[in-house]
């Protein structure tokens, strides 16, 4: 009898492993990455934020890609959740970060990997994903390690969480400038060993004019400065911004008590104030909307002159290394005010605003 | 206190249900939020059917359609009207659109696929249909609200010759309230057969003097 179960187990894993490479097959037939192609640009510092982590398709992976540098964009920002790839302790799936990396790297463009998303071993039940605790620290890191080394030749900037400064994205916990700066040392660490040349950004803040002690979030520059003050500025290589506009024009003077693009300069100064000016910054969300109905929205004549103007600004700041734009596609309508963000429909039909960022950007 | 086209619907679904309607004014997007935290008891702010939602909401029938319209002027002197396809009133016309809308973007789709159409492109979708009017373009492509708005305030002046593309809103309710949004959609149903949302669409998008 135990020899008949060997036999069903055997049978049963190779069966597994048959469906797993047909079903490997299938997808890398669906989309075969063809002749490597290089981004021709007018502004080598566009750059988009792609949203393919739910994006089950190879074609329209690959098609995604490929629009990216049709339009003259060199940048993008692409997010890859831990949870996803180490669904559990050491178990790493990296077929799809594989594809995205693979069909991206392919088209010529420079991918930044924002990682993040905690797995539920890696937290307690009724936890949000955004929820990591200093015990499982070291898994993260570890998965940041392991990240790095497993793109070392084609990932070369990394960032580590987002919008640490939100109770949102820090698991519905009191948000602790020290607490991510942790985070940050060992996953630098860990980075760093994986791969010495990979460039390590801090996570972006969500910009906000929260008060002091509001429960839901701090003011990005005072969790900037907090950050900074804990040491984090030996533990990133860059800063990465998120830059919205709102409803307010690019070349809008930035003010601490208003949320503008050029708010990112006064990131920049917190970071001079504290010895930090040398760090270059990448802006890897931004932008404008232009739902008919959105309080923060403008004019589609507006979101196109300011995103054209942005990706100019962007262009003249030396100490800003790309300006990646929120965002380009949805795999499907999101319904909201959110599908006014999107250059691109969910069935890759161009808008308005990505033909004339391609005007502007493509020789 | 709050007015508008939607505020006024809720008030007349209030009626229809024997209740006071008791408007809260939520940031667009927390709408959703605030239905499942049950500070509000149904959505009417601009809404679009979304089928991911359906586990957690129940959608009426759409009160209203904001969708792409193709509009040509009254005083045009051709043959073209509301039974031409929408190739034979694009071939050889000047499209104006507000530039970057979604207008422009099935303007732009259409001109592929069109003999000699060229798109005019202004500030915003008022503008465009003024253009209309002028004589400097031949058709305009704009939503519904801003093309009833500019009908009203230029009697006369444009008619609407095909709807492109439709954006129907619709009502929310909790999963949870079945009941509530079943005598909804009796509601809407008897405001449709009696001409009152035909009236609130006159009232608020077609009239000149809005409060």
């Amino acid at each position: 009898m135990a020899s008949q179960s060997s036999q069903y187990v055997i049978l049963t894993a190779l069966l597994v492993f048959c469906a797993w490479m047909l079903t490997a097959s299938v997808a890398q037939s669906d989309a075969p990455l063809g002749p490597p192609h290089r981004v021709l640009t007018l502004n080598p510092k566009i750059g988009i934020h792609t949203r393919l982590t739910d994006e089950v398709e190879a074609a329209k992976i690959r098609r995604t890609m490929e629009m990216v540098r049709e339009m003259g964009a060199q940048w993008i920002v692409e997010y890859f959740p831990w949870a996803y790839i180490e669904p559990l302790p050491g178990l790493y799936d990296w077929k799809h970060a594989d594809l995205v990396v693979n069909h991206a790297v392919h088209q010529g463009l420079t991918l930044v990997a924002r990682l993040g998303m905690v797995p539920q071993w890696a937290r307690p039940p009724e936890s949000t994903s955004a929820f990591l605790s200093e015990e499982h620290y070291a898994d993260f890191a570890r998965f940041v390690g392991n990240f790095a080394g497993h793109f070392r030749e084609q990932v070369r900037y990394i960032i580590i969480w987002n919008e640490p400064n939100l109770a949102l994205e820090w698991g519905f916990r009191p948000v602790s400038p020290a607490e991510y700066t942790h985070l940050l040392r060992i996953s630098y660490q860990e980075a760093k060993a994986a791969n010495p040349q990979v460039q390590v950004l801090a996570g972006a803040l969500a910009p906000t004019l929260a008060p002091s002690g509001n429960e839901w979030g701090m003011n990005d520059l005072d969790y900037l400065r907090g950050m900074l003050d804990a040491g984090a500025a030996q533990y990133f290589d860059m800063l990465a911004v998120h830059a919205y506009g709102w409803s307010y024009p690019p070349d809008m003077s930035p003010d601490p008590q208003v949320i503008n693009f050029r708010r990112v300069e006064l990131l920049r100064r917190v970071l001079a104030e504290h010895s930090a000016a040398d760090k270059p910054i990448i802006i890897t969300e931004g932008g404008w909307n232009d739902h008919p109905r959105w309080i923060h929205a403008v004019k589609p004549a507006q979101r196109i002159e300011y995103t054209i103007r942005a990706y100019q600004l962007a262009e003249q700041w030396d100490w800003c290394k790309a300006a990646i734009l929120w965002v380009f596609r949805y795999p499907w309508p999101t319904k909201s005010y959110l599908d006014y963000y999107t250059f691109v429909t969910p069935n890759f039909d161009p808008k308005p605003i990505y033909l004339e960022v391609r005007r502007y950007a493509v020789p | 206190m709050p007015i508008g086209y939607e505020v006024e619907l809720a008030h007349d679904i209030a009626a229809q249900l024997g209740v006071r309607a008791q408007i809260v004014n939520i940031a667009f997007d927390s709408l959703y939020d605030a239905l499942q935290a049950d500070r509000v008891d149904a959505i009417i702010s601009g809404l679009s059917y979304d089928e991911r939602r359906t586990k957690e909401v129940i959608y009426s029938q759409p009160y209203f359609d904001a969708g792409q319209l193709l509009v040509l002027s009254t005083t045009a002197k051709d043959n073209t009207d509301e039974k031409s396809d929408v190739f034979r009133l694009l071939e050889n016309r000047r499209v104006a659109v507000e530039w970057g809308s979604t207008g422009d973007m099935k303007a732009r789709q259409l001109q592929s696929l069109v003999v000699r159409c060229s798109i005019l492109s202004y500030l915003s979708a008022e503008e465009a249909l003024a253009a209309l009017v002028h004589g400097e373009s031949d058709v305009a492509i704009a939503d519904a609200v801003s093309v009833y708005r500019f009908a009203a305030a230029h009697p006369g002046t444009i008619r609407v010759a095909q709807q492109l593309t439709e954006e129907p809103y619709v009502i929310a309710t909790s999963a949870r309230s079945p009941s509530l949004a079943k005598a909804i959609e009796a509601a809407l149903d008897t405001l449709k057969r009696t001409g009152t949302l035909d009236h609130l669409r006159d009232r608020w998008l077609t009239a000149t003097d809005l409060p």
